[in-house]
């Protein structure tokens, strides 16, 4: 795995990224308004679906608004993740706290995904007004697993 | 600069010293500020597109700004309490580097264009709340826009430098 992951460290796009001192820090602020964009989105139709805010907004409408964001926002963050992976290969790959965070995103992008679709459809897990007996304990912990992807993220750097 | 000595000691304080020496303190609170700012910049954009006419558009300004603005001053006091607490571990360490200066004179243009906006679109918001906005309205949006996007890359720098 070292070996490989020091063939990254040589490719020239990852040569390019550590030399060009502005790239890194500017790829991470990018992530940084990504992540804002994707976090903003998901807790807005989350606090619809715990009844906490913009009652007076049908989900499907919300949801419709706003949950493309979260998916173009995520394929921004996996580009400038990426890249930062290109740029640091040893960093995350190998560190826990990375791990855990990509396994989080894994299920809340799932659990996104069938928020949108079944928001749509007013059916199934999220049928009537309030969003069904799911709704509430789905919209808390798409929130705890979103807080957490954005701590983990943060702990990399401090990380094992 | 003159004032040097005082973020000095605020960075030797007990908790400014608590803070830096900790192997967790600063992470954890380094976390929250993060998360604060993202909902800030985050209802801050939702608001702006609508005023510059990009997004929400079926939705009156005002209705949109009732139902976000709450949030970016409640995340904001958030972002203000972990930050202070975030610059009293390495008070005099900030003030010497640029991006961090000319992230609160950034902060402070944002602070005066809600001010603006406030005061020039108070009257006439009425005319256009829920159409396409007047010109001020649109200029500020696009200015907070601007505005926050700078914020976030000299805090991004701050964290990079140090």
């Amino acid at each position: 795995m070292n070996s490989f992951l020091e063939s990254i460290r040589q490719t020239p796009l990852s040569v390019l990224l550590q030399d060009v001192k502005w790239l890194i820090p500017t790829i991470q602020s990018i992530h940084i308004a990504a992540l804002a964009l994707v976090f903003t989105s998901a807790a807005i139709v989350d606090l619809r679906l715990l009844g906490a805010a913009q009652r007076d907004q049908p989900l499907a409408r919300l949801s419709h608004r706003f949950l493309p964001w979260v998916g173009w926002g995520v394929l921004i963050l996996l580009v400038t993740g990426l890249l930062l992976m290109v740029a640091e290969p040893t960093r995350a790959i190998l560190n826990p706290y990375f791990q855990i965070k990509m396994l989080l995103l894994v299920i809340v992008g799932g659990m996104t995904w069938a928020i949108a679709r079944a928001a749509e459809h007013d059916s199934g897990l999220f049928a009537g007004i309030d969003g069904g007996p799911a709704a509430k304990p789905v919209a808390i912990a798409s929130i705890v697993m979103w807080l957490a992807i954005i701590g983990f993220g943060r702990w990399i750097a401090y990380g094992p | 600069m003159a004032a040097m000595p005082l973020f000095r000691a605020i960075q030797d304080s007990a908790l400014g010293s608590t803070i830096s020496t900790s192997t967790w303190m600063f992470p954890t609170i380094e976390t929250l500020h993060v998360v604060a700012l993202s909902i800030v910049l985050g209802s801050i954009v939702v608001v702006d597109l609508r005023l510059v006419g990009l997004a929400s558009k079926e939705r009156s300004i005002t209705a949109l700004t009732h139902d976000f603005l709450p949030w970016t001053w409640g995340a904001f006091a958030l972002a203000a309490v972990t930050g202070t607490l975030l610059f009293t571990s390495r008070a005099a360490d900030y003030m010497a580097i640029t991006p961090f200066i000319t992230k609160f004179v950034f902060m402070a243009l944002a602070g005066a264009n809600m001010i603006y906006f406030h005061f020039a679109t108070q009257r006439s918001i009425k005319d256009w709340d829920t159409g396409e906005p007047a010109a001020a309205g649109k200029f500020a949006g696009a200015v907070s826009l601007i505005l926050w996007a700078a914020i976030v890359i000299c805090g991004r720098q701050v964290g990079f430098k140090l």
